[in-house]
């Protein structure tokens, strides 16, 4: 039988995990070459809310937390296709070959244009995560680890002496799609619809360029080799070709998992203060086990040498 | 990364053009119907710009070859050495435009190898017989073709316009117009819209020119146009569904 029982509630519990939970910030920024346009995307998040529930089979689940936006900057470059008049073959009668005229272009050199809105507003997404409770022992005498891939987002800094250290380590995450709504291709059609206009001066000239490109959205929808729903290409690049969702998947994970344990148990525990000039009393602690049931988490140890 | 950009000017303001002063969106082709060696010069207002040889040969080489006459000069005028060489088919064709820029270009051809200096191309003069001359017209509007030559003078209307919105445009389709007997044009009328080509073939020395007369104010809207989109890709998730990112779960142990 162990010498040290701890219950603690899930109340208790959700708030130690609040404090870790307010602690953990998304912060990202990449962009990717597509050819005839770049993408990218500057992005930072946080989560609230959430329920926990402890389960009869030794495991948490955490559901329903909003994964929130404080940031989601997306940014589109395009390369505008050459614009050009003239050209074409004429078939000529023998003995004269077919003559193939010059094409004369509008712009010296390849405009392109960019636009980089903040959706942060428009996209909602919940996370979930089942997770076992894993103990992990801390020796302090052994180096840090090389490489220190928690160094990031390691909350506080290693431990100066041995200790227990308690992990709510996630068997599966799961996290809401991108589900951009239309306005959102309402937005960026407008938007690059505008920045195209913007290199081309008004009048006549605008309608003759217009015409030859096909109007702007046909042009844009080209260029970015999508069928009509521009926000469900958008799904598409940050459910698939950014990979953001891996990405947010993998830093709770390991945020959780590996670096930052829920509870902390020195060894040996000092039971007793240093006081009129004694030293304190600690004693060793051996064999800390945790479990859950469907009411509390219970932790487990033997005391003494 | 924000590139230098410029409009072509001149391709929306060139609203005349004459054979004998060839601009941007103005087109001469010379044929070389007989093997020999010729001399080439280039003039931009009545300033030699560039000179080259051209050598057409019985085969073997291309039928057609376009000289843009605004990225030519910088090279010493009246230098032979080191001139460059164009080879081209016997019947292959010399095209000389402009893509850029105002500058007027006037262009000399003489054949090299017969006791008398034998002047087969001045622009300046006259599109020769069996040349072609092509504008490509942009403002939209009514064009007046005027043709002159020694056996007459011709008269002809183009009439250009932006296509109905649903209109797919094709700037690459050009229509041809015979200069025959007396300058006269065969059609002499034609209908093409912004950005399209019109190409006269010369049948007698003449000298063309092609001039906006009543610009058209009365846009049609373009847009339309454009080809069915492309069919949506393979691969998407279903939408509305979380995904599930599997962990491994590894134990480091520092015991």
């Amino acid at each position: 039988m162990a010498h040290l029982n701890v219950a603690v509630s899930e109340e208790a519990f959700r708030r130690s995990f609040e404090l870790l939970q307010r602690a953990l910030v998304f912060e990202k920024a990449d962009s990717k070459d597509m050819g005839a346009f770049t993408a990218g995307y500057d992005v930072k998040a946080h989560l609230e809310g959430g329920n926990i529930d402890f389960r009869a089979d030794n495991s948490v689940l955490i559901d329903s937390l909003d994964l929130k936006w404080d940031r989601l900057k997306f940014s589109l470059g395009l390369d505008i296709p050459e614009i050009c008049v003239g050209g074409g073959c004429i078939n000529m009668p023998w003995p004269i070959p077919d003559i193939c005229l010059p094409r004369i272009c509008i712009f010296t050199g390849d405009p392109d244009v960019s636009i980089a809105p903040d959706l942060s507003s428009v996209v909602a997404q919940e996370l979930s995560l089942a997770a076992r409770f894993t103990v992990r022992y801390y020796d302090a005498s052994l180096p840090p680890p090389s490489p220190d891939l928690c160094a990031p987002l390691r909350l506080d800094p290693l431990p100066d002496h041995n200790q227990w250290q308690l992990y709510l380590d996630p068997e599966w995450i799961d996290l809401d799609l991108f589900d951009f709504p239309d306005i959102v291709g309402d937005l960026i059609e407008n938007a690059l619809t505008n920045a195209v206009k913007a290199l081309i001066p008004g009048g006549w000239v605008r309608d003759v360029i217009l015409a030859i490109i096909g109007g702007i959205a046909d042009l844009i929808r080209f260029i970015l080799d999508i069928p009509d729903k521009i926000e469900e290409w958008l799904n598409d690049l940050f459910n698939i070709s950014f990979g953001l969702l891996d990405l947010i998947g993998q830093l709770v994970g390991e945020f959780l998992g590996r670096c930052n344990p829920v509870y902390r148990l020195d060894d040996p525990l000092e039971i007793m203060p240093a006081s009129n000039g004694l030293i304190p009393v600690r004693i060793p602690v051996r064999n800390l086990a945790a479990g859950v049931n469907d009411v509390e988490l219970v932790l487990q140890a033997d005391v003494g040498a | 990364m924000k590139k230098n950009l410029t409009l072509n000017r001149p391709v929306f303001e060139q609203q005349a053009f004459d054979s004998s002063a060839l601009t941007v969106l103005a087109t001469l082709f010379h044929r070389f119907v007989e093997p020999a060696d010729y001399d080439l010069t280039v003039r931009r207002d009545d300033r030699v710009i560039h000179r080259a040889s051209v050598r057409v040969a019985a085969e073997g080489a291309p039928s057609q070859l376009n000289l843009d006459l605004a990225k030519l000069g910088g090279e010493p005028a009246c230098a032979r050495e080191g001139a460059p060489v164009y080879t081209l088919a016997a019947g292959g064709v010399l095209g000389l435009y402009a893509s850029a820029g105002v500058g007027r270009y006037a262009v000399t051809i003489v054949r090299l190898d017969q006791r008398e200096k034998r002047i087969v191309l001045d622009s300046a003069r006259a599109v020769p017989a069996g040349d072609l001359f092509a504008v490509t017209l942009v403002r939209p509007g009514l064009y007046q073709a005027l043709t002159v030559g020694d056996q007459g003078r011709g008269k002809g209307e183009l009439r250009v316009a932006l296509p109905k919105e649903g209109d797919k445009l094709r700037v690459d389709q050009a229509t041809l117009i015979e200069l025959g007997d007396q300058g006269l044009l065969r059609p002499d009328a034609a209908k093409l819209f912004s950005g399209q080509s019109v190409v006269f073939q010369c049948k007698l020395p003449t000298r063309i020119q092609v001039q906006l007369v009543k610009p058209d104010d009365a846009i049609t809207g373009g847009g339309g146009g454009g080809g069915t989109p492309p069919p949506v890709g393979p691969g998407r998730p279903p939408r509305g569904e979380p995904i599930r990112v599997r962990r491994e779960v590894i134990t480091r142990d520092h015991r």
